[in-house]
């Protein structure tokens, strides 16, 4: 089973974004949320995340359009709540430069 | 030109109490101190140099500041484009480990604790001298406050985890965050 949804978050506005999908093991509630920079000058399709499930791999992506808009110091967090339980999961991470 | 952050994880894995992420990434100069920056220097591991700890032993203790008391276990294994050392944390059900997992959001960066055994150095213009870990042994992963760790990139990117918040936690997460 897999699904891939496409969800757009405006740069600079704070926004949760909520999603349902199934795996074999059951139900997932999935939570995207982002604090975005305030920068003028971008559209909303600036900045985007994208969530791809294969199986029970899930892939949660950020996409910008200019790396301005990826905050070094911010920490990007995504979660993944199993429906009808506390039990989450949280991917995160901070845009590294090597 | 598009920029990403991508992570991944495998929902079905819910035996919990889970911290998952980079260890370090090889060949990535870092600046490091031994005597609490009284001196630093920049330091990198090259690849392969923990082949062999990695050969002769499967799991290694986790503490939280590099404090020695173990609050679970850790095993390596490498990214796909062997970059990286990646690390499965499994975090003991324990006053201590519970605390961690309340407070993990004040926790994102690792450190790993390890014995030098075989070393070189190279030059470049940026760095100037770069101290290269050819051979060492593994001791163990230490959970890092935020902003603590000393290696770049090397942070916990994926947490699972039941909902934590007792006053007992409470406590402890303010005891742990006092280290």
């Amino acid at each position: 089973m897999s699904a891939r949804r496409d969800i757009h978050i405006d740069a600079g506005a704070t926004d949760r974004q909520v999603i349902t999908f199934s795996t074999d093991q059951g139900a997932y509630t999935f939570e995207a949320f982002i604090e975005a920079p305030i920068i003028d000058g971008y559209e909303s399709d600036d900045l985007a995340y994208t969530v791809s499930q294969v199986g029970a791999v899930v892939t949660c992506v950020l996409s910008a359009t200019d790396t301005a808009l990826l905050d070094p110091s911010r920490l990007y967090v995504w979660k993944l709540v199993r429906t009808g339980t506390d039990v989450e999961t949280i991917l995160r991470g901070n845009v590294v430069v090597f | 030109m598009t920029e990403t952050l991508s992570r991944a994880t495998q929902v079905e894995d819910y035996t919990g109490r889970t911290l998952e992420g980079v260890a370090y990434r090889y060949g990535n100069p870092s600046r490091v101190t031994d005597d609490g920056w009284k001196s630093s220097y920049f330091e990198e591991i090259t690849s392969g140099a923990d082949a062999k700890t990695l050969r002769e032993r499967t799991s290694f203790p986790v503490d939280v500041m590099h404090a020695g008391d173990s609050i679970g276990s850790v095993s390596f294994h490498h990214s796909d484009d062997e970059k990286a050392l990646l690390f499965r944390a499994v975090i003991d059900k324990s006053d201590e480990g519970d605390a961690l997992l309340a407070a993990i959001e004040e926790f994102k960066d690792v450190s790993v604790a390890f014995d030098a055994l075989r070393s070189a150095q190279r030059v470049t213009e940026f760095h100037g001298p770069i101290t290269q870990r050819k051979e060492i042994r593994l001791r163990a992963l230490a959970i890092a406050a935020t902003g603590t760790g000393l290696v770049k990139g090397a942070e916990i990117q994926v947490v699972r985890s039941a909902g934590l918040e007792t006053p007992r936690l409470i406590e402890l997460r303010a005891r742990l965050l006092r280290l």
